[in-house]
């Protein structure tokens, strides 16, 4: 084995979740249409795609759409944040101004108190928020 | 928190597998290798993305083949600095220990808490006391927190003059996360959900 590249790309939670359930639901018809052994696949890879799923159907990610996310990056875009910051406000869906103030790094000297606001009314407007705790969004 | 990596491997293909599309075989192979593990200096590894490149097969002694191939993994390998959300799973004088569904290796030490933070040894809880308020970090509670390093060990099998002893290595987790939550925002969720309210109506 040889590591290429360690980073070629981020993925935001919703990719990996629409990823995961992309490959679970192509097994289930692979099992249906060509029996069960077909369907079988090794245990650790079972068990980390269920545990992965389970989490992110605890996250934002679950009730995001592709459509979603790409009108919040237009919408975000002439607020100057970097990368890794509008992955973590797609992957968060921050719902106050403390949690957004988290996610970007000194916001109180880049922004001002009205950037700040206004930022947080474009992650709201365009995201849905996330699943309230104990709910589940599409099991199985 | 996911990350696309690169690697390429050199894969034997046994021949009961010739019954399955190449693709399909390889998959089921990178998948059974790689999933659920952890590769030193990368991180945590899920699933395979996608297949870039495949060589022709070379046949093998058992008549498999093997075949190069260079593929991409989904990787769970957080940036410094990134916010993430997890279950509190203990707390000891030492810090809070966090996991989530697929990972647990996630610590807190006592030097990333709220300051004004107490351990309660009856309870086995941390306590963040603030605006003479307790608030209490129990069990189970869904915590919010930053990503401060990590730490890879190599697990090295064990020399046979050290088998036997316990040897500290082993009781070390391959990929560890040390983490903080010493800002306003982080910590536990439900410390700040009260203004969630006003974002639904104007939706």
């Amino acid at each position: 084995m040889k590591v290429l590249n360690p980073r070629t790309a981020f993925l935001s939670d919703y990719e990996v979740l629409r990823h995961l359930t992309e490959t679970k639901s192509r097994y289930i018809a692979l099992g249906q249409s060509q029996g069960t052994t077909h369907a079988m696949k090794s245990s650790n890879l079972e068990t980390i795609m269920k545990e992965v799923r389970d989490y992110l159907r605890t996250t934002p990610a679950a009730t995001q759409s592709e459509e979603a996310i790409s009108n919040f990056m237009l919408e975000i875009s002439p607020f100057a944040l970097e990368k890794a910051e509008l992955l973590m406000m797609v992957n968060c869906r921050p719902s106050s101004i403390a949690e957004l103030d988290c996610i970007v790094e000194e916001m109180d000297q880049r922004f001002s108190e009205e950037e700040s606001a206004e930022m947080l009314r474009v992650v709201k407007r365009n995201l849905p928020p996330g699943p309230k705790e104990g709910e589940v969004i599409g099991s199985g | 928190m996911f990350i696309l990596s690169k690697f390429t491997d050199l894969l034997h293909l046994p021949p009961p597998t010739f019954a399955h599309p190449t693709a399909t075989a390889l998959e089921d192979r990178i998948n059974e290798k790689y999933a659920n593990k952890v590769v030193h200096n990368i991180g945590l590894c899920i699933s395979l993305y996608d297949l870039s490149k495949v060589s022709e097969g070379m046949i093998g002694q058992d008549g498999g083949a093997h075949v190069n191939v260079e593929f991409r993994m989904i990787v769970f390998r957080p940036f410094k600095g990134e916010v993430l959300t997890g279950r509190i799973s203990s707390a000891t004088a030492a810090g809070v220990k966090v996991r989530t569904d697929f990972f647990d290796e996630v610590f807190v030490p006592a030097a990333g808490l709220f300051e004004g933070s107490r351990f309660d040894g009856k309870e086995q809880v941390w306590i963040w006391h603030n605006d003479d308020q307790d608030f209490y970090m129990d069990k189970n509670e869904v915590i919010r927190f930053r990503v401060e390093g990590e730490v890879f060990v190599d697990q090295l099998p064990v020399p046979p003059h050290l088998k036997g002893e316990e040897s500290s290595l082993h009781n070390k987790p391959p990929y560890a996360i040390t983490a903080s939550c010493q800002q306003a925002g982080l910590g536990l969720v439900s410390w700040w959900v009260e203004e969630e309210e006003d974002g639904e109506e104007g939706e």
